[in-house]
């Protein structure tokens, strides 16, 4: 109020504040007393929601289509018989490609991979979503065609932006999936799945890491 | 006679009608405000205190202990879509024979769904008595019919809406509005489920297609996710059950192993942290649903008199195919029962594939050509499937529900040979734990019109099969959006003259 109520007064005290800037990184000190973090000594690891889990999936893959507005698209087939019947849809292409808030929202038809992530129906206000974790979430991300797609447009960028060697393929799958470099351990043991099994296994488990769909 | 000065089916609104109608609305705006201001939210509107069950997060399946001890431990519904005629099948009316081609007194000028009434109309299937019980049932089922000793028929069922989609919303959410959970996703959501490989709550598609309101028949609502219905039938198995074309099976384990070590590292950082503790063990339940369902769904090793039984044999005609593909639903209903799924949907019927009443119950126009197809397809399956798991002691355990959205009129439409729709007055049936085996509970008007003895609405319908579950309708609650939300809303009494 003494700044004259600004609004951008407010935002920096906050975003400067000691409270706002200190790492999520759980402190020994702090986990031995409050491990469940009931005092929100840090903020908890959250997953994205299911359009942020798609839209995050595109962008990695580098296949986005960052078009903003327009009409919607479908991730439904459509079939209009006496009535209409709406049919998860199995090939995805480039008009597939946009952000999930173009997805055209069929009422009663959720989405068939990413619905699964609480993604509410449509026909009822929901003002807060549930954050719940099932085993068809699991399935639908480690077994859709979409994600088998995409790991494997994942794995053709790595190829182009990284080079032919393995251990830059490497650092460069984690750089653009969890923004940092991997670990000695985890970069011999990712290097010896490429070795073995191509770069787009790596890609697949990448979109399925739990650090991929938490935040931080 | 009616001697209201009202027309027969005036809509007159009620009180609690409007408020259910307007609850997104003003109405629960409103009534919110005010108990937030009075700090009633805590208590649900029964004035009992809620017994929300504790999830634990890594296994939301975990069997969860009932609030009394149960008559019954799982749940087998069985959903007639495109609302099945009581007149038809099991609501005998010995005056709408000996009316046969006058008029239902006191409607002149009814309008009903689709339009204005013909004449009272008797049911082109004879009706003969079945069983020790000698109840009157029609020979469009016989097969069921000669079960009726075992069967509990509820004949004053009472709905709320004459349409389609709500009536099915209606019946497996208890709202007439899409986006509330449904029965099974409440019966998880309480209970859990004692087989941890297989899914908790399966629905089972007919194999013409889904019902008309779809996945809204099995949803979770603002429950978790965790408790929505699983969907996959004979015909269409678990979508994402197994990878994509292209990936080894050898590629498959090896980047699986690689994602759950790379997931566990991870996890270390966060100790005890359970979210993702619950979405390491999701993969892991995930591999052994990969294992378990193709199992479970592998009718191949059903006995040939099985298969007969359910008359999953016999193909070759429109009738014998279309019954062969739902008898295959129906063994595979019986496998996920006996493996101790908690709550089974089966569907005969789907949306209207191919025209109005075509591929399900909704008989408006053609209904002696239109049920002569589906009374055949589902009468010696639904039959067989009821012996089977009588036979197999599974009764003892299983509530089995037979259900459909509303019922249909006693004449038919004006100009046309079918009914039109009835909320006012249908049949559905019980059998298994812990209910009276050979009862007809409650009674229609002369022409099985309206429901005039024992009425049992929709609420208290799912009351009692709450009741059977070892719950209470007014406790099991969840709190959404300002209300402690239950299953039965704010009505439902347990019809205990159904409980054995």
């Amino acid at each position: 109020m003494p700044a004259g109520w600004s609004i951008k007064h407010l935002h920096r005290l906050i975003l400067t504040s000691a409270t706002w800037r200190q790492s999520s990184a759980p402190r020994p000190e702090a986990l031995a007393v409050d491990a469940g973090c009931r005092w929100l000594w840090r903020f908890p690891p959250r997953r994205l929601e299911a359009e942020a889990i798609r839209d995050s999936v595109l962008a990695v893959s580098g296949t986005i289509d960052p078009t903003p507005g327009g009409p919607g698209f479908f991730l439904h087939r459509v079939e209009r018989e006496n009535v209409y019947h709406y049919h998860p849809l199995e090939d995805f292409g480039p008009a597939e490609a946009r952000r999930m808030v173009y997805a055209v929202k069929i009422r009663l038809e959720p989405d068939g991979i990413f619905g699964a992530f609480d993604c509410p129906d449509g026909s009822l206000a929901i003002p807060r979503r549930n954050v719940s974790t099932t085993p068809l979430q699991a399935l639908n991300l480690f077994n859709s065609r979409f994600m088998a797609d995409q790991a494997v447009h994942l794995a053709a960028r790595l190829a182009r932006e990284a080079g032919p060697t393995a251990d830059a393929q490497v650092r460069r799958a984690w750089q653009l999936a969890i923004h940092r470099a991997p670990e000695p351990a985890e970069a011999r043991e990712a290097a010896a799945l490429v070795a073995a099994e191509g770069l787009p296994a790596l890609a697949r488990a990448l979109l399925n890491a739990n650090e991929f769909l938490f935040i931080p | 006679m009616n001697p209201s000065p009202l027309p027969a089916h005036h809509p007159l609104l009620n009180r609690r009608r409007f408020l259910g109608d307007a609850a997104c609305g003003l109405g629960a705006i409103a009534l919110t405000h005010l108990l937030g201001r009075q700090g009633l939210l805590a208590a649900s509107v029964s004035g009992k205190e809620p017994l929300r069950p504790v999830i634990p997060p890594g296994q939301p399946y975990a069997p969860r202990a009932p609030h009394f001890p149960p008559r019954a431990k799982n749940v087998l519904v069985i959903f007639c879509s495109g609302a099945c005629s009581q007149l038809d099948t099991f609501d005998y009316k010995p005056e709408l024979i000996r009316h046969h081609g006058k008029p239902l007194p006191g409607a002149e000028g009814l309008i009903t769904f689709q339009g204005e009434q013909g004449a009272l109309t008797r049911s082109p299937w004879e009706f003969r008595p079945r069983g020790q019980s000698g109840k009157m049932i029609s020979d469009l089922v016989p097969h069921l019919g000669a079960l009726a000793d075992d069967l509990c028929f509820i004949h004053s069922m009472q709905g709320k809406t004459n349409t389609h989609g709500p009536g099915e919303n209606f019946m497996s959410t208890g709202f007439t509005r899409d986006g509330f959970p449904s029965l099974g996703a409440w019966v998880t959501y309480a209970l859990g489920t004692e087989d941890q490989s297989l899914p908790a709550y399966v629905a089972l598609p007919d194999p013409r297609g889904k019902p008309q309101n779809s996945v809204n028949n099995w949803a979770p609502g603002f429950l978790p996710a965790a408790f929505q219905g699983t969907e996959f039938n004979a015909t269409n198995p678990l979508r994402h059950l197994t990878p994509p074309p292209g990936i080894s099976a050898r590629t498959d384990v090896a980047t699986r192993d690689f994602l759950q070590g790379l997931n566990a590292r991870h996890a270390e950082r966060f100790p005890g942290d359970t979210e993702l503790a619950a979405r390491i063990a999701s993969y892991e339940l995930a591999a052994r649903m990969q294992l378990a369902v193709p199992g479970v769904a592998d009718l191949s090793t059903e006995p040939p008199h099985i298969i007969k039984l359910y008359g999953a044999d016999e193909g070759g005609s429109k009738v014998k195919d279309l019954r062969a593909a739902y008898a295959r639903n129906c063994i595979l209903a019986r496998r996920l029962i006996e493996q101790g799924v908690r709550f089974v949907q089966l569907f005969n019927g789907a949306y209207q594939t191919g025209g109005e009443g075509v591929s399900n119950w909704d008989g408006h126009k053609d209904l002696f050509n239109q049920y002569s197809v589906h009374g055949p397809v589902m009468d010696q399956p639904t039959a067989a499937l009821l012996l089977d798991l009588k036979q197999r002691g599974l009764l003892r355990d299983t509530l089995v529900v037979w259900c459909t959205e509303f019922g249909r009129m006693p004449t038919f439409q004006k100009g046309a040979q079918g009914r039109d729709h009835n909320p006012d007055g249908f049949t559905c049936w019980l059998a298994g734990a812990g209910v009276k085996a050979g009862l007809s509970y409650g009674a229609t008007d002369d022409f099985g019109h309206r429901a005039v003895e024992d009425i049992v609405t929709v609420h208290d319908f799912h009351a009692t099969l709450l009741h059977l579950l070892g719950l209470d309708h007014e406790r099991l609650t969840y709190y959404h959006n300002g209300l402690e939300r239950r299953l039965t809303d704010v009505e439902g009494h347990v019809v205990t003259g159904v409980l054995a």
